[in-house]
C-alpha cells in the first residue's frame, strides 16, 4: 500500500475575480482519519457479524470500509485541471 | 531458479511491485530466454553463453511502466480538461465495485442496458481486475470529432 496523500492544492482563478488557493495539509488530518476508519471498521464489523448471525445477503461492509480506505490512500498523485474562458480550476493531490 | 527470476520475486515479496507486474516480467523473461535458446540451437557453434536477461536492477522496468492513467479533453470552443489518475486509483474503485450489493448492482445493470450498455457487473470478479488493470495500461483511446474537439484517453 503506498503513502496517503499528504497536500491537497487547489487553484481556482475566475476572469472576473480573484484567484482562490487552498493548499490543505492532509497529513495533519491523519490522525483523525485513523480514528474514524477505525471506528467505521468497528462499526461495520459489527454489521457483518449481525448480517451473519442473522443471515442476511451483504456481508461486505468490513472489506468496503477498508475499500475505501484504500482507495483514499491511492488518490495521491491525482491531477485535474479544468479550463475554460472564465474560470480555470487546478487540483492535486500531492 | 535464475537469478533474475529470483530478483523479480524478491520485488514481489518485499512489495515493491505487483503480482501484475511481476507476472509481466516474468513473461517478459520467458520469452526472452525462449529466443535465446531458439538462436543458440540455430547456432550451437557460434551462440554466446546467454547472459541473464535483465542485467542488474530490474526496478527501472518497473518504473516503465505506467503509473498514471490521463485523460485530455481539448473542445473547440477552448474548454480543457486534463485528468490525471494514479493506476492505484483505478484499481481501488475497480475492487469496489465488485462490493456493490447485489440489489444496487441489479439496477446499475438496468440503467446501463437502458443506455446501450449490455454489462453485466455481476460477472465482474475480483481476481479479473489486475488482468483488466493491465489490458488498460495499453489501451489509448484517440476520438477526433468533426468539430474540432478531441479527447485521448491513454496510460503513460
Amino acid at each position: 500500500m503506498s503513502a496517503p496523500p499528504l497536500v491537497l492544492d487547489l487553484r481556482v482563478v475566475r476572469a472576473d475575480g480573484r484567484p482562490f488557493h487552498l493548499w490543505l495539509p492532509l497529513f495533519l488530518l491523519w490522525p483523525l482519519a485513523l480514528l474514524l476508519a477505525g471506528l467505521a471498521l468497528a462499526v461495520a464489523a459489527l454489521m457483518d457479524a449481525a448480517a451473519v448471525a442473522t443471515g442476511g445477503r451483504s456481508r461486505h461492509a468490513a472489506a468496503l470500509v477498508l475499500g475505501v480506505c484504500g482507495a483514499l490512500t491511492a488518490a495521491r498523485g491525482t491531477e485535474l485541471d479544468i479550463d475554460n474562458e472564465k474560470t480555470t480550476v487546478h487540483l492535486t493531490v500531492y | 531458479m535464475s537469478e533474475d527470476r529470483t530478483r523479480i520475486l524478491n520485488l514481489l515479496a518485499g512489495g515493491k511491485i505487483t503480482a501484475d507486474e511481476a507476472e509481466r516480467l516474468l513473461d517478459a523473461l520467458d520469452a526472452h530466454a525462449r529466443a535465446g535458446g531458439a538462436a543458440s540451437a540455430a547456432a550451437p557453434a557460434a551462440a554466446p553463453v546467454a547472459g541473464p536477461a535483465i542485467s542488474g536492477d530490474p526496478a527501472p522496468l518497473v518504473a516503465a511502466l505506467p503509473k498514471y492513467l490521463y485523460v485530455k479533453v481539448d473542445a473547440a470552443n477552448g474548454d480543457n480538461v486534463n485528468v490525471k489518475i494514479p493506476i492505484a486509483l483505478v484499481r481501488s474503485g475497480l475492487k469496489l465495485t465488485s462490493l456493490i450489493p447485489p440489489q444496487a448492482m441489479d439496477k446499475i445493470n438496468d440503467s446501463m442496458s437502458e443506455h446501450g450498455m449490455s454489462v453485466d457487473l455481476n460477472n465482474f470478479k475480483p481476481e479479473d481486475i489486475d488482468e483488466l488493470v493491465m489490458a488498460l495500461r495499453e489501451m489509448e483511446v484517440h476520438v477526433d470529432a468533426q468539430n474540432g474537439d478531441t479527447v485521448r484517453v491513454y496510460c503513460a
